[in-house]
């Protein structure tokens, strides 16, 4: 019977509805050294892994991680080994749509001024207050995450163009391009969402060459990994007023360093890392891993959610 | 014939002038001017108070340029057989701001803004708003606009509003002001965007808020009067309520010792619902559209409706 381990903290419950799920034995690990000390004995896996996991789970065929981010594993050895990796992207694309719309909504209609005022006890209005209807938006990125902000900024009366790697039409956004047409289509619009993942491939490309390629007045929010634009041209651009506003959730490092220039740099919103926050978190999580322990134990691996292409990278 | 007059508190450019024809415009750049020469408008753009009506005898149509009529004296207007008109197309900016706040609420920006002043790193507890249920009190064209994007996020929505209720697509639910507590239990979010007339003034009171589920949020973009802000002061103060963004008012702007300023979980903004890109150019194409009905005999768009209020 294959073993399962499990480090999440599900309840009692919980854990119930995965022993049921099949022929399945399920271990829990309440700790990171019963974790570590569980890997070679596992074949299924649900928790965060970092280097010495990867080590220890030899006989690992599926790991389902509670969270998005596959950028710092070893994707190569993972698939060479014919491991099944599997993420939470899309229980958690209804939050980092939300937070991105609340991110733009912000920016647009001068809440951070607003919010000092406040504060100040201050009756002030902002310098510029405008807001979404007929403006034109790039979502850049078009997975379970850009097509969630692209049904939100549909909804304000947005345009919406989609970038993929892949481009087909979609009835969420009124045009889909490919990586090819990015250069042409930043001049053209007012709002750039970054929801791409962090490969090979997409490393540097909202970088200082697009940047400059934006519109004067542009609003500019990265819902990526900081490995997708350059933050030194960001605070440039802010600075110079090329920028009309930016937001980031994701940093190099964390927490974001004192002295950052981000911190002060103007019409600039910083959230702490916290985009893919969402309600009942756990909940959402075990839905998830239960269902996808269902699929893998009848075999059907295409029928998983959140599956991994280990050689895209996302 | 002479040409009638139109008279416009709102500075349209001379492209814009040039496009409403068969009359003559005066731009009046201040209140003063628009006083001064209401005595020879037969059509006026801008607000028309009890104190001007004297001035007002050859007014035929008056476009309000906001969307909230109660400091305009409707009946006495109507009395004089003048139409008046206002604006909604303040709507979609309005609903923006209605979703911004609720967003922030839910998602903790107050605490970021602050926390990124300061150069800390603090995460506040926050979530998605899917699945949660949006009480769109008052669904006009606000209400109905911030319908459609709650729901674009995932919530249900219950519309309140005082004519007869019937399905409506933007609207899980219709209910009357007479529902208001038996819905408001099932409410994650209040987005209030009522007109003040005499049945809405202090609609959300204590037993309102009461009513609410513990860490729920209130907005209102509306008109501030609506509410009873004591009550929702002190239902913020003890934790009851989840937040509360507020753009208007009872006393605008706030007085500076009144004690939402200084509310918890509270965010204000100075009325800014209505503000927008290119406001003048919005408010020149329902008023160039309404000109053109006029001329024709055709009903105007946006009437107001003196015996409501609204």
């Amino acid at each position: 019977m294959p073993v399962l381990l499990c480090s999440e903290p599900f309840t009692a419950d919980q854990v119930s509805v995965l022993r049921a799920a099949g022929n399945v034995e399920v271990r829990m690990a309440t700790d990171s050294g019963e974790f570590l000390a569980g890997l070679p004995q596992a074949d299924l896996v649900v928790g965060r892994m970092q280097k010495p996991h990867f080590a220890a789970a030899s006989r690992m065929k599926w790991l389902q991680i509670p969270h998005a981010g596959v950028d710092k594993f070893p994707l190569g050895d993972l698939r060479s080994r014919g491991v099944t990796l599997t993420n939470i992207r899309g229980i958690q694309a209804p939050a980092v749509a939300d937070h991105t719309m609340m991110l733009l909504l912000g920016l647009v209609r001068g809440l951070p001024d607003c919010v000092r005022a406040q504060d100040r006890g201050e009756w002030a209005r902002p310098a510029r207050v405008g807001d979404l209807t007929g403006a034109r938006a790039l979502v850049a990125g078009f997975g379970a995450v850009g097509h969630a902000v692209a049904k939100r900024l549909a909804a304000f009366d947005v345009h919406v163009v989609a970038m993929r790697r892949r481009p087909a039409p979609d009835p969420l956004a009124d045009r889909v391009i490919g990586p090819d047409e990015l250069m042409s289509v930043l001049p053209t619009v007012d709002i750039v969402v970054s929801c791409l993942p962090n490969t090979a491939a997409t490393a540097g490309m909202l970088g200082a060459g697009p940047l400059d390629a934006m519109k004067d007045g542009a609003i500019f929010l990265n819902m990526s990994r900081a490995e997708i634009w350059d933050e030194d041209a960001v605070v440039a651009a802010l600075k110079s007023g090329k920028l009309g506003g930016a937001a980031a959730d994701s940093f190099h490092s964390y927490p974001l360093p004192a002295g950052h220039p981000f911190y002060t740099a103007p019409r600039f919103l910083i959230t702490p890392h916290n985009a893919s926050a969402q309600r009942n978190r756990l909940e959402q999580v075990h839905a998830l891993v239960a269902s996808n322990l269902r699929c893998y134990l009848k075999g059907d691996v295409a029928g998983m959610r959140g599956l991994i292409d280990l050689e895209a990278g996302y | 014939m002479p040409v009638p007059v139109l008279l416009s508190s709102i500075p349209f450019s001379p492209e814009q002038v040039q496009a409403l024809q068969g009359v003559e415009v005066i731009l009046a750049p201040d209140r003063a001017a628009f006083t001064a020469a209401l005595p020879r408008a037969d059509f006026a753009v801008g607000r028309v108070t009890a104190a001007d009506l004297g001035s007002a005898s050859r007014l035929r149509w008056l476009q309000v340029p906001f969307t909230g009529v109660e400091s305009v004296p409707l009946k006495d207007l109507a009395a004089r057989g003048v139409v008046v008109t206002n604006i909604h197309e303040q709507a979609d900016s309005m609903a923006d701001h209605a979703m911004m706040l609720i967003l922030a609420l839910a998602r903790g920006l107050l605490d970021c803004v602050r926390s990124q002043g300061a150069a800390e790193w603090r995460q506040p507890r926050v979530g998605e708003v899917a699945g949660l249920t949006l009480l769109a009190a008052g669904f006009g064209a606000v209400g109905r606009a911030t319908a459609a994007r709650a729901r674009a996020c995932g919530m249900s929505v219950i519309a309140l509003r005082r004519s007869e209720p019937a399905p409506d697509p933007l609207a899980d639910e219709v209910v009357g002001p007479a529902d208001l507590l038996r819905v408001l239990p099932r409410v994650y979010a209040v987005a209030n965007s009522l007109p003040l007339t005499p049945a809405t003034r202090g609609m959300f009171d204590s037993r309102a808020f009461a009513a609410l589920p513990a860490g729920a949020l209130y907005v209102n973009v509306g008109r501030g009067p609506t509410a009873d802000e004591d009550a929702l002061a002190a239902s913020l103060a003890s934790g009851h309520l989840g937040g509360a963004g507020l753009d208007v008012f009872a006393v605008e702007p706030l007085p500076s010792d009144h004690p939402l300023w200084r509310a918890p979980r509270t965010l204000i903004t100075p009325h800014l619902g209505g503000h927008q890109r290119d406001r003048g150019g919005r408010v020149h194409a329902i008023v160039a559209e309404n000109l053109r009905r006029y001329t024709r005999g055709q009903p105007l768009r946006n009437l107001v409706d003196a015996e409501a209020g609204y």
